[in-house]
């Protein structure tokens, strides 16, 4: 799958990287990095990260 | 399975239910019917972004509606419940029948028992609320805002960012001290004050005048528009006559599964999202109802699961969880906060401009609020929720 998030509206919420830690980190500074083609067994765990992001800003894609 | 599932409220809840009814596995009918005439969209920037003219109606529609496999009945209430029946009965005089029912009907605004509603005297919830509200700002009005909870302090802190006169009002002397302690409500608050906007706390409002609004200790505050927000009643008017328990919301077991009037749960109805009621192992008392952005989405993912898992449903436990944002301060709480809480500054200091504070009951950590220290409240939050693959997730 692919994973892409827009970094504009992100605002560091972190509820994605409760919901998929092996994909969404946040940084000492509040900052997402993230994993934009995790492994399918995964996709679960994206849409919820997905669904639980304040702000919407996580799109995932088949491929 | 004829009836299908049927989901009366159209918001975050009744959406991430929805959606996760559908990833579940979930094939048969769904329908979905909504009060508001809109497909779900998100609240918290109605009174933020919204308000302030920054994002346009159709910015904040929730991802994931239009292409949810299911039937919407928009603009439509549902007016009785037939819960032997199966039934829910909709003011166009129609009714659905269902096999599966998820009440997510949410809250409305409480309004002052002493002051009539209307152009002058407004409550926000809903995208309409906010566009008026957001275009008599950008006209110059001045605001009172009566309540200084998480809603009002948004409004008056848009409003005074957007250039607006605002006055503050709240009858605790401490707003938010029952819930954050008192140091840090007052930390809070000095935020408005800093910012220009004039409070007026141990008191309320006794009459909207001409010029503004009287204050019940006298005091004449001029303004153009009265917005309340003194906090929410569940949506429950539609379910008096059923046979469902209601006390300060829709009553729930551990499952999300609502009870009847005998305490019993029904089996064929769950509730999400601001209307549940359910046990919590951390909150005093046992029973929480939370009106929390984050609880509408996992409730609702939780009741789907358990609609779909009737003989191995998992009990919803997840933490409460709220932000708020303002004059560009980022405010994060997890937990159940309370003044009854042993409350320490962990990290930062409270006259600054970042902190991490812990609350503790008992000797255990029950929660955590932090000022621009999202990151930092991570920590804290697995100690209060254990690993985070709790519950559903």
């Amino acid at each position: 799958m692919k994973v892409s998030v827009d970094l504009d509206v992100c605002d560091g919420h972190g509820q994605c990287a409760f919901a998929a830690p092996d994909v969404f980190q946040l940084d000492d500074a509040g900052y997402l990095e993230y994993d934009p083609a995790p492994a399918d067994a995964l996709r679960a765990k994206v849409d919820t990260a997905s669904r639980l992001c304040p702000v919407q800003a996580i799109t995932v894609t088949a491929r | 399975m004829t009836g299908g599932i049927v989901v009366v409220g159209a918001s975050l809840a009744g959406l991430r239910a929805a959606e996760g009814l559908r990833s579940g596995g979930y094939t048969g009918p769904l329908r979905l019917v909504g009060e508001e005439n809109r497909l779900p969209y998100n609240r918290p920037p109605l009174s933020k972004e919204l308000l302030l003219g920054r994002l346009s109606e159709a910015d904040v529609l929730l991802h994931g509606a239009d292409a949810l496999d299911a039937t919407w009945r928009l603009g439509t209430r549902a007016v009785g419940l037939d819960v032997a029946g199966q039934r829910v009965h909709l003011d166009s005089g129609d009714s659905l029948g269902y096999d599966a029912l998820l009440i997510a009907t949410g809250v409305r605004p409480r309004r002052p028992a002493n002051l009539a509603t209307g152009p002058n005297v407004r409550t926000l919830r809903t995208v309409e609320d906010a566009l008026a509200l957001g275009a008599a700002i950008r006209a110059g009005q001045r605001l009172i805002v009566l309540g200084a909870g998480f809603i009002g302090c948004e409004v008056a802190a848009s409003a005074r960012t957007a250039g607006a006169r605002v006055t503050l009002v709240d009858m605790s002397p401490a707003p938010l001290a029952r819930v954050l302690g008192a140091d840090i409500a007052r930390r809070l608050a000095d935020l408005h004050t800093a910012h220009g906007v004039t409070t007026h706390f141990g008191v309320g409002v006794a009459e909207a005048t001409e010029h503004g609004v009287r204050l019940t200790d006298g005091t004449e505050v001029p303004g153009d528009l009265l917005v309340v927000g003194i906090g929410a009643e569940p949506g429950v008017d539609w379910l008096t006559e059923a046979d469902v328990r209601l006390d300060n919301g829709v009553v729930c077991d551990e499952m999300l599964r609502v009870r009847g009037r005998d305490g019993v749960p029904i089996g064929s109805v769950w509730a999400a999202g601001d209307v549940a009621r359910w046990p919590h192992p951390h909150e005093p008392g046992g029973q929480l109802r939370v009106e929390h952005w984050t609880n509408a989405a996992l409730s609702g993912m939780a009741a789907a699961h358990n609609m779909l898992h009737r003989d191995d449903p998992v009990p919803f436990r997840a933490v409460p969880e709220f932000w708020s944002d303002q004059y560009g301060m980022h405010i994060r709480g997890v937990g159940c906060l309370s003044a009854d809480c042993t409350v320490r500054i962990e990290e930062g200091a409270l006259a600054g401009d970042r902190f991490v504070a812990s609350y503790h009951r008992d000797g255990r950590l029950v929660g955590a609020l932090a000022l621009n220290a999202t990151r930092a409240l991570a920590r804290w939050r697995n100690r209060i929720t254990g690993p985070a693959t709790a519950s559903v997730r």
